[in-house]
């Protein structure tokens, strides 16, 4: 009998589990991987790269229908709707197919098949038994359709479909302010939809900093999109010339007419794992896993969406990594606060660490300071002044606890702050080092000196 | 009056360091606490300050490796003082050969000598943050493991290493308070303080120190009439350099020679074994503002008095300071506690786990003591009250009272420590 033919077996083949695979294989380990549907997992086939790839376009397309304010004349700008479509479709296939030739190249074994885990050591698939010595759960997240009176969760519309469409409606509505709603509600306005963004709570983009949630709602209104908070969709009532939506706000109940719903939350997909044996007591919530990524199964390990918290590729990706090391044997830990947030809109939003006020709940005595890029060169040249750095360091040590960027390119500006993080600078240091001039960089190394209280170029 | 540089020992495992560069110039005139030396060991890069005022006089040349202890250089108060030293020299930056190693062979020539430099002069890798905390707080950066990429030291290994030295061995002596319970603001309550920091490891350390061994304290009343003699001719001895000697100093050298002759006691459980330490390490307790830290003299049986005096007065100054080395109040082997400044004649130490051992000293005073003879008298004697406290899992009440007769033998004739 053939028993642990396997050093470690991976259940998912997204960022999480491709990541864990080749570095399982990097140190030596017999890998097998088991994938249901495509390699590269929702980011690649149906989240992050497809919808950016859009956006990029439709961004692109945005800028250029101000064209005569950057000094250009530009005639018969169109989207060209199957363009689009091919440019999107051929870099996830090209993708894939790179994720395929790294397992490859790599030697590890793939199997296209759903697969369940058993025990500790046997995952099944295709009617077979295989025998691992440990596992990483890389099961990923699926769609949780949310419940509305009188409209059936099929004729809801999920990022899925907004990929493939090839026709805008005349007006959305657009569920909730996640990343992945936000993104959704922008690209459908800038290719020339009329939006309504409803949301719950009482501002966008709750878990970010109150004061980059004003800046980007201040943004998306400006752009002519509706932002409604504090409000809930109580039920949905279909007539000849749309969606009628009710919702009850503080203000008593309002509606607007819309020909789509769009709505995108996500739950940790945890279908053909033993729940029980996971401790896992809340589905929505995923399964548990300590700081080495452990679950309460001995030898089998999680990441990535299905242990819950934000579903990012980028953390999915360095949970992999760690829970691969630490399968065959390391004691590698992950520090969650170190993982940076991204909002693709534009202005993109992007943040490292603690906002203002979790910090200040921590007990942190703060030195705060934010910078607008209305007074960056670099922004005012791109007309792109909607944006600010903000920096959030402690008093004593000056130590960073956060770094938050709204404007354009922050997704790529705060890589600095988490570099800074990570390698413990204090606040002296990220005013210390010399930046380029003119660049939008200039402004996170004035929001340090501000926050030291010794900005250079800000009004008195 | 002169005053020796010598090569500070930066860690337990250190022996020998580098001369990497005097950062003042010979016959400069230097003021105490300016940084006058770089050395590097293997570790780490340490910059060596001015013990006194003075003008300096430097006895070995950078590039020198030179073993912990070694003279390099002095300070010399006087402007003739230097002039004579430097004369008696043969000449100002020339060091005096004796002293230095012939430097290693180079096989690969200079290039490699090179080379080898490069890699020796290995700074502290230490993270921004780390490197804050840690001169905050006075912490030597070279006396703390880094966990970080590389072994860099990263904020965790700092704020560890501070309770580390917070939680260091805590004394004895005085009787724990019962902690406040949680008090809401009510009539009649004065104050409320926090069990935490240095107060909650010595909480924690006293109460786990009496639960998880068998504690017995003996007692007896010493003649310490020659001890005090010789208190009083070490101070005279020593007037004229400034040097206080005190009944620790002297306590501590006649517990290390005690210590020597019953190894039994100088000895830890571990497991189900008991060791007995070859080293004997002598904490010495001191009080601090917010609670009490025990220094160890390490190795006090090979040390003079003197030595001990110095190592003790530097100990406890840097104690105050915060700024003592983890390997300053760890791994001591059995601990001195005096509270005969308060007017205390016997009390009930508490053992400093994982130590087997505690003497506690009570007060000198005088009494009428009966002389045995073939007529007894009565004498006015100097007497001091000994209580030592020992594990008596491991340690009998016989044993334990040989090693306090032979204590007290040296405190009644300190002749015996020349023996």
């Amino acid at each position: 009998m053939l028993s642990e033919q396997w050093d470690l077996g991976v259940i998912g083949g997204g960022a999480g589990g491709v990541a864990a695979a080749v570095r399982a294989r990097q140190l030596g380990a017999r890998v097998i991987l088991f994938e249901a549907e495509y390699l590269g997992g929702v980011c690649m086939n149906r989240g992050c790269i497809p919808t950016q790839s859009l956006m990029e376009t439709a961004r692109l397309y945005r800028t250029l229908s101000r064209a005569e304010q950057l000094g250009l004349k530009v005639s018969g700008l169109a989207v060209d709707w199957s363009a689009l479509m091919a440019k999107k479709d051929d870099l996830v296939q090209y993708l894939r197919m790179g994720t395929e030739a790294l397992l490859r190249s790599n030697g590890v074994e793939w199997v296209h098949a759903s697969a369940t885990l058993e025990g500790p050591h046997r995952i099944r698939a295709q009617g077979r038994e295989y025998q691992v010595r440990r596992v990483v759960l890389a099961t990923g997240s699926r769609w949780a359709p949310p419940a509305v009176e009188g409209i059936e969760s099929e004729e809801i519309l999920t990022s899925d479909h907004l990929l493939e469409m090839t026709e805008m409606p005349a007006r959305a509505a657009v569920l909730g302010s996640g990343p992945v709603e936000l993104e959704m509600a922008q690209y459908l306005l800038f290719m020339g939809c009329r939006v309504t963004l409803l949301e719950e709570g009482g501002r966008i983009l709750q878990e970010e900093d109150r004061e980059v949630a004003r800046r980007l709602a201040g943004a998306l209104k400006e752009q002519g999109m509706e932002v409604l908070t504090r409000v809930r969709v109580m039920e949905v009532r279909k007539s000849e010339d749309g969606l009628e939506v009710h919702l009850e706000s503080p203000g008593g109940s309002i509606q607007r007419k819309v020909d789509r719903i769009f709505h995108a939350r996500r739950a940790p997909q945890l279908h053909g794992l033993d729940l029980r044996g996971l401790k896992v007591t809340e589905p929505n919530r995923g399964i548990p896993v300590d700081e080495r990524l452990q679950t309460p199964m001995e030898g089998v390990f999680a990441v990535g969406d299905a242990t819950g918290g934000a579903m990012y590729s980028h953390r999915a990706s360095a949970m992999g990594l760690r829970a691969a090391e630490n399968a065959l044997g390391g004691n590698r830990t992950l520090d969650e606060s170190k993982i940076p947030r991204a909002y693709f809109t534009w202005p993109e939003v992007a943040s490292v660490g603690l906002n203002e006020r979790q910090a200040k709940q921590k007990g942190h005595r703060l030195r705060v300071a934010t910078i607008p890029y209305s007074i960056n060169a670099r922004a005012m040249m791109q007309l792109e002044t909607d944006g600010a750095v903000k920096v959030v360091a402690d008093e004593q040590y000056g130590e960073l606890l956060g770094v938050h960027i709204v404007g354009p390119y922050a997704t790529e500006l705060i890589s600095e702050a988490v570099l800074a993080m990570e390698l413990e600078a204090t606040v002296e240091e990220l005013a210390e080092a010399v930046r380029l001039h003119p660049t939008l960089s200039e402004s996170q190394v004035e929001a340090a000196r501000e926050a030291l209280g010794r900005g250079i170029y800000v009004l008195r | 009056m002169s005053v020796e540089l010598t090569i500070p020992k930066l860690g337990m495992t250190m022996k020998e360091a580098k001369i990497t560069q005097w950062a003042k110039a010979e016959g400069e005139w230097v003021q105490k606490g300016e940084v006058i030396l770089v050395i590097e060991t293997e570790k780490i890069t340490f910059e060596v300050e001015a013990p006194a005022d003075g003008y300096l006089h430097i006895l070995a040349s950078p590039g020198k490796t030179l073993p912990v202890g070694a003279r390099v250089g002095l300070l010399l108060e006087e402007r003739e003082a230097y002039e004579a030293a430097a004369g008696a020299g043969k000449g100002p930056s020339q060091p005096s050969p004796p002293v230095e190693p012939p430097p290693p062979p180079a096989p690969g020539g200079e290039l490699a000598v090179k080379a080898s430099e490069r890699t020796e002069r290995r700074r502290v890798r230490a993270s921004p943050l780390a490197r804050k905390i840690a001169r905050d707080h006075g912490i030597e950066l070279g006396s703390i493991q880094g966990t970080g990429p590389g072994g860099r030291i990263v904020r965790a290994d700092v704020l560890r290493a501070l309770e580390e030295i917070q939680a260091a061995p805590q004394v004895p002596a005085s009787e724990m308070e019962p902690p406040p319970a949680e008090m809401p603001a009510r009539e009649g309550v004065r104050s409320v303080i926090p069990l935490e920091g240095m107060r909650k490891r010595i909480f924690t350390h006293m109460h786990q120190s009496l639960q998880e061994t068998a504690q017995m304290t003996l007692t007896c009343e010493v003649d310490a009439t020659q001890l005090v003699r010789l208190r009083e001719s070490l101070l005279r001895r020593y007037e004229k350099e400034d040097l206080r000697i005190t009944y620790n100093d002297i306590l501590v050298r006649i517990l290390a020679r005690s210590l020597l002759v019953h190894p039994e006691i100088n000895a830890s459980v571990e497991g189900d074994q008991i060791v007995q330490w070859e080293g004997i390490h002598i904490g010495v307790a001191m009080e601090l503002e917010d609670g009490l830290i025990v220094p160890v003299v390490r190795d006090a049986d090979r040390l003079s008095i003197v030595q001990i005096h110095h190592r003790l007065q530097d100990l406890f100054q840097r104690a105050r300071q915060k700024r003592l080395l983890l390997d300053e109040i760890k791994g001591g082997t059995f601990t001195l506690t005096n509270l005969g400044h308060l007017g205390i004649d016997a009390f009930t130490p508490i053992l400093n786990r994982p130590e087997s051992g505690i003497l506690g000293v009570g007060r000198i005073v005088k009494r009428p003591v009966v002389i045995p003879g073939p007529e007894d008298r009565v004498e006015i004697r100097s007497c001091m009250t000994l209580s030592l406290t020992v594990d008596h899992r491991i340690i009998d009440g016989a044993p334990a009272a040989r090693f306090l007769r032979t204590v007290a033998a040296c405190i009644e004739e300190p002749l015996l420590l020349v023996e």
